[in-house]
């Protein structure tokens, strides 16, 4: 156990080492970036504007439906394997589960959250 | 003794080099950018050499001085002065003058090129409060002097940042000399304005052989079918397709009894090409209103598309070189017959912005490059060589 600690050690100190050592003598040459380096590339113009901008995040409305029915497929699957051993209890268990999450889709569609427009 | 070793290999691999084109030097750039022994490069960052050939205009001087500056070192720039040369003369030797000075710089970087521009800081971040705090924008002030781009409602009734930017007249997808400014939401350009037209391509050499009157008729047809040929390369690179671009531009230098074959082989290849018409069906159209001020008459249900602007420049080479080579005397037309859509740079501001707005942006360079700028004679001149 010690040898394997030793071994262990010395192997992470090496390559952090080496990998540090290596940074190194890359970053010996390097230059800092004069003005017109810095700036994006225009054809020869600078630039006038900042170039950060925006994007809408369209599927976000999306992406919680998703996850919210997906949770309720999560409890279908093993509901799905033990179905036919238990008999109509795991139905009747099911659609009491179903109707609450319908509860929640009546909600969703009076809201509008199925609307894509 | 590895940095010798590494220098001997880099003088041995291609040069990189980014090629400005001036008035005059489009027929030089387009010879020195399909050289094997030339890497013409997409930006400087990755380029060393800055090749500028041709004139520029005064105003652009200082864009050249940023491109330059915009490269590593080492660095060096080759200037090139177009030379009106007659048909049939052995092409120049700028793509050795260009290696000879890589290797020179390569082997002495001490002659790497300085800073033309001044290395000023850009304006330091200032918002609206005493400490620099406050303001629009995702972070809040004007970030180091330039405004963030701000939500503006779009076309189809979306709220997107617009961003504007000017794209500089050495940009290597537009025509060189174009100064373009536009505003994008996403990647769709809204407004578009001419700041600049692009630089005439009058004066170009193989355009003065063209409008020669006295010229035999099957050389004026060959002369025709190549320039299709040369201008058809550009538009392959820039969709996408480098090797089909390079052999493109090999054919327009085939031999006068060759030129058929191979533009036939050329055909057959991009007509077997699956990939094309993917890149270029229903890209780029030219909506109709604007075929009128580019000379242009659509028939029926005809689309002015990245396709069928490719495909007819392809055949019309091709029937240029059959009139050529066939026995009977070949007709003489008129570049205006080749070229129907042929734009004068000037005209440009008043046609470009229905044609780019609502376009991709690359979309929008395709159709740009697709455009034959400034290929007429004006009426009554003649360009002496």
């Amino acid at each position: 156990m010690n040898e394997a600690l030793v071994t262990f050690t010395v192997v992470l100190i090496a390559a952090f080492g080496s990998s540090l050592g290596l940074r190194y003598l890359a970053m010996r040459g390097h230059v800092e970036p004069t003005a017109s380096q810095s700036v994006p590339f225009l054809g020869g113009g600078e630039p006038t504007t900042h170039a950060w901008s925006r994007f809408h995040v369209r599927y976000y409305p999306m992406t919680l439906l998703f996850v919210a029915f997906e949770m309720e497929m999560m409890f279908m699957y093993p509901w799905a394997v033990v179905y036919l051993q238990s008999g109509s209890r795991a139905l009747i268990e099911m659609g009491m589960f179903l109707s609450i999450l319908s509860a929640g889709i009546a909600y969703g569609w009076r809201e509008g959250a199925f609307r894509w427009q | 003794m590895a940095m010798r070793r590494l220098l001997a290999l880099a003088r041995r691999a291609p040069t990189p080099v980014f090629i400005v084109t001036g008035v005059g030097g489009f027929e030089d750039a387009a010879e020195l950018r399909w050289n094997e022994r030339i890497h013409a490069c997409d930006t400087p960052r990755r380029a060393s050499v800055l090749v500028v050939a041709g004139q520029i205009r005064p105003e652009d001087r200082q864009a050249v001085a940023r491109v330059h500056d915009q490269m590593p070192h080492p660095r060096t720039t080759v200037w090139h002065q177009p030379q009106v040369r007659p048909a049939g003369e052995e092409p120049n030797q700028l793509h050795s003058l260009v290696s000879d000075a890589y290797g020179a710089v390569l082997a002495d970087p001490s002659t790497s090129k300085p800073d033309v521009l001044p290395d000023q800081p850009p304006a330091p971040w200032r918002g609206r409060g005493d400490h620099g705090q406050g303001g629009e924008g995702m972070m809040g002030g004007v970030p180091y002097g330039r405004p963030m781009a701000m939500t503006a409602d779009d076309r189809d009734g979306l709220a997107l940042d617009a961003l504007r930017f000017t794209v500089g007249p050495f940009a290597p997808m537009l025509p060189s000399g174009l100064v373009l400014a536009v505003s994008v939401q996403g990647d769709v350009i809204q407004q578009a304005r001419v700041e600049r037209p692009p630089f005439s391509r009058r004066h170009d050499s193989s355009l003065a052989v063209l409008h020669d009157d006295e010229r035999n008729p099957a050389d004026h047809a060959r002369d025709l079918s190549r320039l299709c040929l040369r201008f058809l390369a550009p538009i392959l690179d820039l969709i996408g397709f480098g090797p089909q671009a390079e052999r493109a531009f090999l054919t327009s230098k085939a031999p006068d009894d060759a030129l058929l074959l191979r533009i036939e082989q050329l055909a057959k290849v991009l007509r077997l090409s699956p990939g094309l018409p993917l890149a270029t069906r229903r890209v780029g159209v030219i909506p109709s209103g604007c075929l009128d001020a580019l000379g242009l008459s659509q028939e029926s249900d005809e689309l002015f598309d990245l396709e069928h602007r490719l495909m007819s420049l392809l055949a019309k080479a091709r029937m240029l070189a059959d009139d050529a080579a066939s026995s009977t005397a070949p007709v003489s037309r008129d570049v205006r017959d080749v070229f129907p859509e042929a734009l004068d740079s000037l005209a440009l501001e008043s046609v470009l912005p229905e044609i780019l707005v609502g376009k991709e942006w690359r979309e929008a360079v395709m159709t740009l490059a697709a455009l034959p700028l400034d290929l007429l004679q004006p009426q009554g001149s003649r360009v002496r060589p």
